[in-house]
């Protein structure tokens, strides 16, 4: 009944190297499993490389086309160099996502561990990227073009605070996401067992927690998906500030 | 008595009509639906666009308390930076949402 305790991590097989904690926790093979499910549909469903694509090959195919229309759009054509980084990202969150709402499982993004890391690599590319391809003119980033030189400073400052927050903004708003969601879900869940146990009609008034509870389930479902489109596209949207600064 | 060769052609050109203009109302039902598909798609991408505004909102005040609350602690000038830098913060934070409100929507 203890809605936090879903997110708990529990050592399944100990490892110890050099003194280093190894071991494959929960966490640990869910991330495998998601990797697995994602190389499943699109490199052993699409191996057999037909014509007319089967059920997964059209599911890989769209999600495919999906992704690289976005970078695409957000990017311009120079930004497919990162269609890898952009699609991987994409692929793990929603499979991560949704293997959350098989019962019993774990939910990886539901820690922000691992969206921090997502969200940091995305920031590193974006600062090595931008600092290799422009050099000095990366800077101009944070220099918008039409201020006054009054307030230039200011907002300077407030620009670099605003890059500064896009690795925060973008691992809390998945990780928040699912954990509120899940959390949500459990309480429901929880009403709907507590009211059960009244006696008569007391029982029947279940229904309208459980009515919540599906309702819920939907709206989350949603937000699984939005969530990993979200941090696609904005992964995008900064990776385009690196290729292209100063616009 | 016109010979079986036109007859069989003028049932193959009826039947090439009959397909053609099928076809055309085939692919024009499925551009309707894929015209509903990117409105869903609209209703997606606004709330991704709200889920954004929200974070940076946040994400703003935060990184710009912990930047004060750090130059504080290690410059020793409470409570000095931590306000400067939350309302700082605050700034980019707002400065982020009302940048992403002002560009042009619609498009392609």
């Amino acid at each position: 009944m203890d809605p936090i305790h879903q997110f708990s991590l529990s050592k399944w097989l100990p490892l110890d190297v050099a003194g280093r904690d190894f071991s494959l926790t929960n966490s640990a093979f869910y991330m495998l499993l998601a990797v697995a499910l994602v190389a499943l549909l699109t490199i052993v469903c699409v191996d057999r490389n037909a014509t007319v694509p089967g059920r997964a090959q059209s599911v890989a195919e769209s999600l495919y086309e999906f992704i690289a229309n976005m970078v695409r759009d957000a990017a311009g054509e120079s930004g497919m160099k990162f269609f890898p980084l952009v699609f991987s990202l994409f692929m793990f969150i929603l499979i991560c996502n949704l293997i959350g709402f098989i019962p019993y499982t774990f939910t990886v993004t539901s820690h922000i561990v691992v969206t921090a890391t997502l969200a940091l690599i995305v920031f590193f590319t974006v600062l090595i990227v931008g600092f290799a391809k422009n050099g000095a003119r990366f800077l101009k980033l944070f220099v918008p073009s039409g201020v006054p030189i009054a307030v230039l400073p200011l907002v300077v400052l407030i620009e670099v605070i605003s890059f500064l927050t896009r690795p925060i903004s973008h691992s809390v708003r998945l990780f928040a996401n699912m954990l509120a969601g899940h959390i949500l879900l459990k309480v429901f869940g929880g009403f709907v067992v507590l009211m059960l146990g009244l006696k008569g009609f007391g029982a029947l008034t279940a229904l309208l927690p459980f009515a919540a509870t599906v309702a819920f389930m939907a709206l989350e479902l949603l937000v699984a998906v939005l969530q990993a489109y979200v941090f696609a596209m904005l992964t995008c949207m900064y990776l385009n500030d690196a290729l292209h600064p100063g616009h | 008595m016109p010979d079986p060769q036109d007859q069989s052609d003028a049932a193959m050109r009826a039947r090439l009509e009959r397909l053609s203009s099928e076809l055309d109302a085939r692919k024009a039902s499925d551009r309707s639906a894929a015209a509903r598909q990117s409105g869903g798609g609209d209703t997606g991408g606004a709330m991704a666009k709200g889920f954004k505004a929200a974070s940076e909102l946040v994400g703003g005040i935060v990184v710009g308390g912990l930047i004060g609350v750090g130059l504080d602690y290690w410059l020793g000038t409470k409570p000095g930076f931590s306000i400067a830098f939350f309302l700082l913060g605050a700034g980019a934070g707002l400065w982020n949402v009302i940048r992403d409100a002002m560009k042009p929507t619609g498009g392609a």
